[in-house]
Formats: C-alpha cells, sequence, structure tokens
C-alpha cells in the first residue's frame, strides 16, 4: 500500500511545508481549526426542516406507515382506543373495565368495525307474540355489510371488520361536499347492480338510534331515505345506489303479499325484527332468521312456488 | 546516485520529474528495508548541518510511516512499526529526541515523530522513560528555549492523539511540564504558546488533579494569567482551555466565576480581534447549553423522586444583563460581503442570544427588546440588520403571549424592512419573519396585518434566492398556523384566513420552484416544501386550487420525464434527481388531499408516471425511494382497486426489495408491500411466494443493512393477516426467522443499538400477532384449527415478552405490542387452552409489570392496549 501521498509543491515555499506538516496532524497550527466547521453553525439562522428534506419526509412517511398498520390491528381487535385523561391511573382492573364500558356507550363514530351488526339466530320456536310483536323484512341475495359514512368518506366493512371499499355518498358525513356528521347503517350489498340495501339504521348525522327499539328505527330510516332522494340514484357524489327494505307484518298475508313483490332467486331469506330490540351486537334471539322454502314448516305459510323449486341447503348466518 | 538527503530535497521541487523521481526513490526504500529507511531519515532529521528543509522533509517521512488520519491505516503502520527489531526502534528513538530543540524551524518535525511513535508504543507500556524525558526537558533549568519549546509541543501531540486511559499514570509529570511553560515568568511567548496548547489536549484525563482543591487553583491560576498575555494567539488558546474547562468541570466552577472567569470572558468578547471575542462568546453558548442540561436533569429527577446529581449554578441568568448589551453591538460587527460557510463574531452572537433566551426565558426580554426598537430604524444598514436579528433570537423561550405583544408592535416595520435596499437586511427579515410565523403565529396571522405581510412576502419571492428561500420557509410556517388557527373539528375546516389568497400565493410559489437559479440556497427544495404544506393545510374552499395543482404537478412530471434522454452531465441528472424526487413528494401532498372521485380520474396516469420514474432512475435511490413512497400513498388512496395495477407494478416491487446497495428504496418497496395487503387484502396471494422468497432470503443475507430487517419481520405479520389460512405455507421458516430475531443481544452501551433492538423486537411482536391473527381467521364464532399450529411457540413468545419486560431499557412502543400480542394470544388459545396459558402469565411476574406500565403510560395507544389485554387474561381465569 503506497500511503506517502506526497502533495505537489508549487511553491518553494517554507511555509507550504510547514503546512502540509501540521494539517496531515491532529493538533493544527491554528487554533480554532480551519479545517472543520464550526459545531454551532447549523443553528445560525435555523429554520424547522419540513417535507422538502428527504429524511423528514422518510420518518414522516414511516410514522404514517406504522399508524396504519396499527389501526388496521386496532380494527381487527375490535378496539377502541379510548381518550384518556392525564390522571387516568387506574389500578384495580375491575376499575378499568368500568371505565371501558363506559367508553363503549359513547357517542361516537365506532372505530371498531368487527362485531358492529346485529345477528339473527335461527327461528325454531315461533313466539306467541309473534304477529304482533314482530317485523319481518326480506333479504336479498348479498353480502353483508356495515357502512359507515364520517369525514367526507363512506367506507364499507365486511363483519370481520375488514374495510371492502371506500366511495363517497350521499349520506350525511359520506362525501367531500357532506362531511359533517356520521352516519351507520347495517346493509346488504348486492354485487349484480353494486346497490346497497338498508337493513337497519343505527346513526344517522350523529344521531344514535342503538338505543331505540325497532319500529322506531324503521320508521326513522324510512322518513330520512325519503328525505335524501340523492341517495337512489347513482352519480358523482353517491357512488352507489342506497336502498331501502321495506318492512312488513308478520301475518300471513304480510309475508306472503312482500314475496310477490321479489324474484326468487334474488332473496336469500327472511329476517325477523322483535319490535321492541334496541341495536345490540352479535346473535340474538330477537332478531330471527328463516329461508323462505321453511315458512311452511315452521310458520305454516306455504311458500309460494317459485322459492320452492330452488332449494338449497340451509347455512347458519349466510349473510 | 544520489544521497538521501538530496532526495529529500527534492521533495519540495517545482519540477515535476524531479518530484516524481524523488517519491519513488523514496518508496523503494522504504519497501527495501524500513527500519534502515527510517534510521537513515532520523539521522538526517537530527543531523543540524543539513537544511531545515532536507530535516522537515525527513521529518514529514518518518511521520507518514507511524501515523495516518484513516484509523486502519494507522494501525497498519503501528504494527509495521512495532515489527521492527527493537535495535532498531531505539536507535530512532534516540536520535528523534536527540533531534528535539535542535531544529531551526517550527513547528518540531521532530516532536511529531516523537508522538507518532509514542502512540504505537506507550498503550503497551514500552517507552516508558519518554514522558519523564520530555518533562524533564521542560523543567530543567539548563534547557534551551527551543529544548523547552519542542518538548511540549511533543507533550501536546501525544496528549491530542493518544487514549486518555494511557496517559492517566502520567498526568502528574505532564501537569507539571505545562504549568511550568505557562507560569507568569516564562518569557517565551513560544514556549508558553506551545505549553498552553499541551493543557488544551491535557484536560480530559487530568480529571484526578481537577477534583484536588490546591491542584485545581493552581490549574485555574496559570489558565487565567495565560489570557492576559499580549500575544493573542496565546490568549485564544487560553481562553478555549477555560471554554472546555467550563464543560467538563461545570461543578467546581463557583470559586473562580466571579473573581475570574466573568471578567476574562466578557473582556474577551470586547475584543476587536475576532478569535478572541468568539472565544469569548463561546464560553457563553457553552454556559447556556451545561445549565439548560442541567434543568433537563432536575426536572428528569425531580419526576422519578430523587435529587438530581448536578445543579445548575444560574451563571448565565446572573451576566444576563451585562452580556446582552455586548452581544447585541457584536451582532452589529457583520461582514459585507458574507461568505456563507465563514464562521465569525455576528454569527456567534446571533447564536449566544437565541441560547441565552432558552435559558433565561422572559428575563431577556427587558435586555434585547429596547436594542430592538431603537434599532430598527436606524440609517446604518448594520444596526438595522442587528436589531431584526436580535429579535428573530429571542423568540423561542420567553412567553409567547409577551412577545405576541411586541411582534405585533414591530409587524408594520417588519413588512417595510421586505424592502430594504440591503440585501442582508432583506435576508435577516425574511428569515425573522418566518420565525414568528413559526413561533409567535398570533401576530402574523392578526387581521390588521396578514395582507399586507403576504403581499410583501409574495413579492418578495422574485427576490435574491438566499431571501426568497427564508420567504418559503415563512410560508410553510404560515400555512401550518393558519390551518390550526381555523375552525375546524374532526376534518378540514371551510374556510381560513388565506383563503382568499389561496391560489395566488400557490401559483406564486409554483413559479418560484421554475427559478433557473433554484438550485441556490436549497430556494427549488423550501419553494416546493411550501407547496406541499400549502397543500396539506388547506380548507374545503381551497379545494379547486388543489385540483389544479394536482394538474400541474402531474403535467411537471410529464415533462421531465420526456426530457430524461436529454440529460448529459453528472450534475444535470443530480438536478433532474432533485426535483423528481420533490415532485413525487408534492404529489403525495396532493394524493392525500384530493378527492376520491377526483383521484379515480388520475390514478392511472399517476401509477404509470410513477412508474416511469422507477425505471428510468437506476441509479438515484432518493428517487426510487420517493415514488415507492407515492405508490404507499397511493394504494391507501384507491384501497382494492389497487389490484388493477399489480401486474404491472410486481416487477418494480421485486426490483426494489432486492436493492441491497440502496436500503432506504428496500425498506421503502417492504413498506409498500404492507400497503397493499391492507388495501387488496386476500388477493396478495397471487404475489406471495415471490415477495416472500426475496424476504425470506433478506433476512439470511449479511450483507443487507440491519436496519431492513424490522420492517420485513413486521410485513410477515401484514401479508400473515391478508391472506390468513394461506400463510400456512410460510409458517415454518418464519417462525424460525422470528425466533432468531427474538434471541437478538446488542451492546448495551451503545444507544443506537438499544433502539435498534426495540425495534426490532417491537417487529416481532408485529409479526406474531399478525400471524396469530391471521391464522385464527375472521369468524368471530370460531377459531380456525390453524392457529393451533402456533401453539407450540406460545411458550417460546411469553419468555420473548418475559424478556422484554426485563429490559430496564424497553421502549414504549414495545410495552404496547406486548399488551396486544397478550390479548391477541388469550382470544385465539383461550377456549382451547385457557387454563394453562392461565397459569402460563400469572407465574411471569415481570408480564404483570410490564401491564402496569402499560397502563400508566402516557401514550393514548399504549394503555388502551394494556387495559385490554390485562382484560384478556383476566377472562382466562378459570371460574372457582
Amino acid at each position: 500500500m503506497n500511503v506517502i501521498g506526497l502533495k505537489t509543491y508549487n511553491h518553494l515555499s517554507m511555509d507550504e511545508l510547514v503546512e502540509n506538516l501540521s494539517s496531515s496532524f491532529q493538533v493544527t497550527k491554528e487554533p480554532n481549526s480551519i479545517y472543520a466547521k464550526h459545531p454551532r453553525f447549523d443553528l445560525y439562522k435555523h429554520r424547522t426542516l419540513r417535507e422538502g428534506d428527504q429524511t423528514v419526509r422518510r420518518e414522516n412517511f414511516l410514522k404514517l406507515q406504522k399508524k396504519r398498520r396499527c389501526d388496521f390491528l386496532d380494527h381487527v381487535r375490535c378496539l377502541v382506543v379510548g381518550e384518556w385523561k392525564e390522571d387516568d391511573d387506574a389500578q384495580d382492573v375491575d376499575e378499568i373495565e368500568e371505565q371501558m364500558d363506559v367508553v363503549e356507550v359513547k357517542v361516537r363514530p365506532p372505530k371498531r368495525y368487527k362485531n358492529q351488526l346485529m345477528l339473527s339466530e335461527w327461528l325454531v320456536e315461533v313466539p306467541d307474540d309473534f304477529e304482533d310483536k314482530w317485523l319481518m323484512v326480506v333479504c336479498p341475495v348479498g353480502k353483508r355489510n356495515l357502512v359507515v359514512a364520517a369525514k367526507g368518506r363512506t367506507r364499507c366493512y365486511s363483519k370481520s371488520g375488514y374495510c371492502i371499499d371506500t366511495f363517497a355518498s350521499a349520506l350525511p358525513g359520506g362525501s367531500y361536499n357532506n362531511n359533517s356528521g356520521y352516519t351507520v347503517l347495517d346493509c346488504i350489498y348486492r354485487e349484480l347492480d353494486k346497490t346497497f340495501f338498508v337493513l337497519d339504521i343505527m346513526c344517522w348525522n350523529s344521531h344514535s338510534v342503538y338505543e331505540s327499539d325497532t319500529e322506531f328505527r324503521f320508521f326513522w330510516l324510512q322518513s330520512k331515505l325519503m328525505e335524501t332522494p340523492e341517495l337512489s340514484e347513482k352519480t358523482e357524489n353517491n357512488f352507489h345506489k342506497i336502498l331501502r327494505l321495506q318492512n312488513h307484518s308478520c301475518k300471513k298475508e304480510g309475508i306472503l303479499s312482500a314475496l310477490e313483490n321479489w324474484d326468487a332467486k334474488a332473496v336469500d331469506g327472511l329476517l325477523f325484527y322483535n319490535k321492541n330490540t334496541h341495536y345490540t351486537f352479535g346473535a340474538t334471539p330477537l332478531v330471527t332468521w328463516l329461508k323462505v322454502p321453511m315458512i311452511g314448516d315452521i310458520l305454516n305459510i306455504p311458500p309460494p312456488g317459485a322459492f320452492v323449486e330452488n332449494t338449497t341447503e340451509p347455512k347458519m348466518n349466510e349473510s | 546516485m544520489a544521497s538521501l538527503v538530496e532526495v529529500l530535497q527534492q521533495t519540495v521541487s517545482t519540477n515535476q520529474n524531479e518530484l516524481t523521481e524523488a517519491q519513488r526513490y523514496l518508496e523503494q526504500a522504504a519497501q527495501d528495508n524500513l527500519g534502515k529507511f527510517l534510521i537513515g531519515l532520523c539521522q538526517v532529521l537530527a543531523d543540524v548541518s543539513h537544511t531545515p528543509v532536507a530535516r522537515m522533509a525527513a521529518g514529514l517521512q518518518v511521520k507518514n510511516y507511524l501515523t495516518s488520519k484513516d484509523s486502519n491505516v494507522k494501525h497498519h503502520h503501528q504494527k509495521n512499526w512495532l515489527a521492527l527489531e527493537e535495535n532498531c526502534r531505539v536507535s530512532i528513538c534516540n536520535l528523534v529526541v536527540q533531534a528535539l530543540g535542535t531544529e531551526a524551524s517550527r513547528p518540531s518535525s521532530a516532536a511529531q515523530v516523537i508522538a507518532g511513535i509514542a502512540c504505537a508504543e506507550i498503550p503497551l507500556q514500552q517507552w516508558p522513560d519518554l514522558v519523564p524525558k520530555l518533562v524533564q526537558s521542560v523543567t530543567n533549568q539548563g534547557s534551551t528555549e527551543t529544548l523547552k519549546e519542542a518538548a511540549l509541543e511533543a507533550i501536546g501531540y501525544v496528549c491530542s492523539d493518544m487514549e486518555p486511559e494511557h496517559l492517566t499514570t502520567y498526568s502528574n509529570d505532564i501537569l507539571t511540564a505545562i504549568v511550568h511553560g505557562m507560569r507568569k515568568d516564562e518569557q517565551n511567548l513560544h514556549v508558553k504558546l506551545a505549553a498552553t496548547t499541551a493543557m488544551l489536549n491535557s484536560l480530559e484525563f487530568t480529571k484526578a488533579n481537577f477534583d484536588k482543591e490546591t491542584e485545581r487553583n493552581f490549574i485555574m491560576q496559570v489558565i487565567c494569567e495565560a489570557t492576559q498575555v499580549e500575544d493573542s494567539k496565546i490568549k485564544v488558546v487560553a481562553l478555549q482551555c477555560m471554554v472546555k474547562i467550563m464543560s467538563l468541570y461545570y461543578k467546581y466552577m463557583e470559586a473562580y466565576m466571579a473573581p475570574a472567569l466573568f471578567a476574562i470572558t466578557v473582556e474577551a468578547m470586547k475584543s476587536s480581534e475576532d478569535d478572541v471575542c468568539l472565544q469569548g462568546i463561546e464560553f457563553w453558548s457553552n454556559v447556556c447549553e451545561e445549565e439548560m442540561d442541567l434543568s433537563i436533569e432536575l426536572t428528569e429527577a425531580y419526576e422519578a423522586g430523587r435529587p438530581p446529581e448536578n445543579s445548575s449554578k444560574f451563571y448565565a441568568k446572573g451576566a444576563l444583563q451585562y452580556l446582552v448589551p455586548i452581544l447585541t453591538d457584536i451582532l452589529a460587527r457583520q461582514e459585507e460581503l458574507d461568505d456563507e460557510d465563514d464562521w465569525n463574531p455576528s454569527k456567534a452572537a446571533g447564536i449566544c442570544l437565541m441560547l441565552l433566551a432558552t435559558l433565561c426565558e422572559d428575563d431577556v426580554l427587558p435586555q434585547v427588546v429596547p436594542f430592538v426598537t431603537s434599532h430598527i430604524n436606524s440609517t446604518d444598514w448594520r444596526y438595522r440588520d442587528a436589531a431584526v436579528m436580535a429579535f428573530g433570537s429571542i423568540l423561542e423561550g420567553p412567553n409567547t403571549e409577551k412577545l405576541a405583544v411586541i411582534a405585533e408592535q414591530g409587524m408594520p416595520m417588519f413588512i417595510l424592512l421586505l424592502k430594504d435596499e440591503c440585501v442582508v437586511v432583506r435576508d435577516t427579515t425574511a428569515w425573522a419573519i418566518g420565525r414568528i410565523c413559526e413561533l409567535i403565529p398570533e401576530a402574523a396571522l392578526k387581521e390588521s396585518f396578514l395582507m399586507p405581510l403576504l403581499t410583501a412576502m409574495v413579492e418578495s419571492l422574485t427576490s435574491e434566492p438566499r431571501v426568497a428561500a427564508n420567504i418559503c420557509w415563512a410560508f410553510s410556517s404560515l400555512a401550518e398556523s393558519a390551518y390550526e388557527a381555523a375552525d375546524g373539528d374532526d376534518g378540514d375546516p371551510e374556510t381560513y384566513c388565506m383563503s382568499q389568497v389561496y391560489e395566488k400565493v400557490v401559483e406564486k410559489l409554483l413559479q418560484t420552484t421554475d427559478r433557473t437559479d433554484g438550485h441556490l440556497n436549497n430556494l427549488r427544495s423550501a419553494a416546493y416544501e411550501a407547496v406541499m404544506e400549502m397543500i396539506k393545510n388547506s380548507p374545503k374552499d381551497c379545494y379547486e386550487t388543489v385540483l389544479k395543482t394536482t394538474n400541474v404537478i402531474m403535467d411537471r412530471i410529464q415533462a421531465l420525464l420526456m426530457m430524461e434522454s436529454h440529460i448529459q452531465s453528472s450534475s444535470d441528472r443530480s438536478h433532474y434527481n432533485d426535483l423528481q424526487s420533490l415532485l413525487c413528494a408534492t404529489l403525495q401532498s396532493v394524493l392525500r388531499k384530493v378527492k376520491e372521485n377526483d383521484i379515480a380520474n388520475i390514478a392511472d396516469n399517476v401509477m404509470g408516471a410513477l412508474l416511469q420514474m422507477l425505471t428510468s432512475s437506476t441509479s438515484a435511490g432518493g428517487v426510487q425511494e420517493d415514488a415507492l413512497m407515492a405508490i404507499g400513498t397511493l394504494t391507501e388512496v384507491v384501497g382494492a382497486k389497487f389490484i388493477g395495477y399489480m401486474e404491472t407494478f410486481k416487477e418494480f416491487l421485486t426490483t426494489g426489495l432486492q436493492n441491497k446497495a440502496e436500503y432506504q428504496v428496500c425498506i421503502a418497496a417492504v413498506g409498500v408491500v404492507g400497503d397493499i395487503c391492507r388495501a387488496i387484502g386476500r388477493q396478495v396471494r397471487t404475489y406471495c411466494d415471490d415477495i416472500m422468497s426475496i424476504l425470506l432470503t433478506n433476512l439470511s443475507d449479511a450483507s443487507v443493512h440491519r436496519s431492513v430487517k424490522p420492517h420485513i419481520l413486521s410485513v410477515f405479520g401484514d401479508i400473515a393477516l391478508a391472506i390468513g389460512s394461506d400463510f400456512k405455507t410460510y409458517l415454518t421458516v418464519v417462525l424460525q426467522m422470528l425466533q432468531q430475531a427474538a434471541s437478538a443481544q446488542v451492546d448495551k452501551s451503545d444507544y443506537d443499538m438499544l433502539d435498534y433492538l426495540n425495534e426490532l423486537r417491537e417487529s416481532c411482536l408485529e409479526a406474531y400477532t399478525g400471524i396469530i391473527q391471521g391464522l385464527k381467521g375472521d369468524n368471530e364464532n370460531e377459531i380456525s384449527k390453524d392457529v393451533d399450529l402456533v401453539q407450540p411457540h406460545i411458550a417460546f413468545i411469553l419468555n420473548f415478552i418475559e424478556d422484554i419486560a426485563r429490559d430496564e431499557d424497553h421502549s414504549d412502543g414495545t410495552v404496547a405490542a406486548s399488551a396486544g400480542l397478550i390479548g391477541d394470544i388469550c382470544v385465539a388459545f383461550g377456549k382451547t387452552w385457557g387454563p394453562d396459558l392461565y397459569r402460563g402469565f400469572e407465574s411471569k411476574q415481570p408480564i404483570h409489570e410490564l401491564l402496569t406500565e402499560g397502563r400508566r403510560s402516557k401514550t393514548n395507544k399504549t394503555k388502551s392496549l394494556a387495559i385490554w389485554g390485562t382484560k384478556e387474561i383476566r377472562k382466562l381465569k378459570p371460574k372457582a
């Protein structure tokens, strides 16, 4: 290895030689070393670095990415990341549990999307008050979705809380022009015509109706949807049609006349809601389900012919 | 055949041939017989009959075979030296010591050679009589002045180059020599300078001497006396000693501050000699920093409930009223033609003021504000500039309300000064306005000033680059502050104070990015940054402009891509790359802001442009990174529709993932994989085999930078979550990798490595979480059997969490991730394995402590996860 590195001397000057001698050693001739940038230099006319600087960009981007991952995990875990006050130093877990329950009831847009839907059980035993205290909704074939409109975007989630799509809608809070308030709906999404059919309503324009009974919710849903005709058309600000599903009485005539309006292939089954039930999460006996061919055995109502031809294996909680 | 001496003379020849010849001769001689060669050189060095040039050249040659700036080379030289025969080395040492004091030139080459040898030998306890010999040479009555000087020089070099631990045994002797050379009655200035320099270099290892009061007093006395010497070189070095001592031995300074240090340093600050003045300022800047650290230490100690180790004596506060007037006057000593890289008293004074303001807060106001008000209208540009600089320097520290009042009073003046005839004043004013926008926005946003201010700022965008750059930065700060001040709730505000002029401002900023002199003073990047901040912080009523800007940016990107083939020089390419990066970054800020429908229209174009950027910039890592980040942002915005781009994108993704040379690009690519998983979910399955194969290869490849590893592990979690049971294919090998990574240990004394370990552990936890969640399936009524494949590893995972819990340096992030994983394990295995699992947790006390720590965390997220984790464990408790 040749490490002499002799410099070229253009002058015969002793100063140059001296300079060279001292510049290649740690202790320099000059007390304030002119070879190093002054350590305080960067503070002079100091400017805060923002996204014009790549290091800052990279750090901010990684932080955002990490947040996306964490938010996704929170959804999957169905966790509410609550807002805690500074002095919350809860030690007793019971206390904590109480606090958490309190947080859950708070009226805020749900940050968890799993287990937000009220699911039915099979109708096995017909309750005595079936005809008076229950309402029926015809459930079309399609995927059960939770539809949440908030902060200028409408998102639909699968039952497992997975965000399937993001789009604009005329629901309050659901599009850029209409981004205040939030709305939560229980829907069936039909891929064929990319339409949402609304089964139930939990929240409209930040007004929560989880605590209201089914009869009221259905009535209110009907009036809100009628007030917002834009929802029934596909437009720039309402990307998917959002249509109402009518509810019917559970008397024999009610059920049969409802089925008359439906093409057999488009119907998945029938949902029966107890009029007094609030909107609760998870499976509940206060919402029951039957496939149309089964109404003969269970309800003693002969199903219309078209429905009997397409007998499929009954599936648990298909939607 | 030339003699060695002649050859040495030739080394300063102007004749290129002679020079090369000389070089070759010397190299050859060294290769033939190093020992003989070095002896020969030292003989020349020691021989007074030779010319100074020859002797100095000889010394230089020897030095170059003993040491180097490059530590590897130095090590190599030292090995070679030690390999020489002992007699040879002894001869050389003797010759060199003999040469000391006989040289006719300065600095002493012999001294440097001695230091070179010493650094090789003393750490191995060889040449033990060197230091005593040097010391004797200094203190001996009979020594000549030159000998004393040279010996002190040698001592100085040895002190500065050697690791302190090898010198502590000699510290008393060395100090004796140094103090002897520095004492008042030492007349010879060269000796004194050499001694003072040696003192400066010895301060790190003479701690034991400083601990003893009498010795300390003596040292301080000698140094103080040296600061009073006429010769400014000595003065400067003595002051440097004082500065260093202030940092190293703050706790001992009380006895000296009032009687000596204060007066000496203030005197120095008043000196008209720049070098002396700079040291005086540096002393007080140092005091500020020390006292700021001590104040932080005090807060930390208070929070931990123990007394602090050291406390501040508030020297700066005490001296404030004397320091400020001097500093403000120095501010007015600007250079007219300021070379931006130069350091001078005026700049140093500005920074010292900044430090004083941060430390003393409101107390600086009565000192500085009068200066500002009385000089801001001065006819002398230096004083106008000093006034603005002074004001800009104190905006951090004092109470913002008080500052706002002052700022509002001064605003009309500042707006005028943006048009000052002197460019220095305009530059400083632009900077000060930026500081106001950032630190006291209420003053800038005040209705009565805002429009005139904005007008003046916009006009200044056409000013010199240095001024325009500061204005751009002011716009960035203003954008952020204006947005925060507007009424937002949970989304963008409807409007804000700049809405009327928004379009014009953005237009002007875009024009600024186009300036041909944009490469000066980082103007272009400052201008794009301002555009980004304006977009990011825009209210709803400015949406149209945001949308238009999207198109402008897209147009520019397309135009730039077409120019690619015309690029010739490497400096052109470098500008081209910078521009691409900035455009990508601006594109990202736009994508986050634009409505769904509007994105749908341009998404294809955006993706196409980004892919082109990835194709063309084969060597520019920065651009590739920015393009990948933009694609990451795009996935978030288009969501599931991203599947449409996967076929074309996958080859670019693969290339990015395999980029070992530029690991930041690799990390960006890994991150995009995660974003894609979240966007398209299960559909990523098609591409997983290829992606996983590359990721696994990278993990086993030692040449891949270690910072990539945590990102890869985290993304395993993302993939598992997306493809669920299909992840089984990779499970065995991934769990193996995780086990290895989780068992990693690092050198705890290295802070960087501590951070890395936390990052690595957090990524392992995220991976485990994703795998367990993914395999357990998303049916809430039924846990898929697939997750049982992980069960054999649960014991290891629990131990891993326990290790993290026991580690006192664990980060809040690892606490959060651990809590989350604990919860996930309980949910996944609770039904099949509850009681065993519960026992497992109960037996590990550290885990309970970890969860307790989490529940008390100041971070919302950590707190929530810890509470949830605790709850989930509790649910496992077997019912009595």
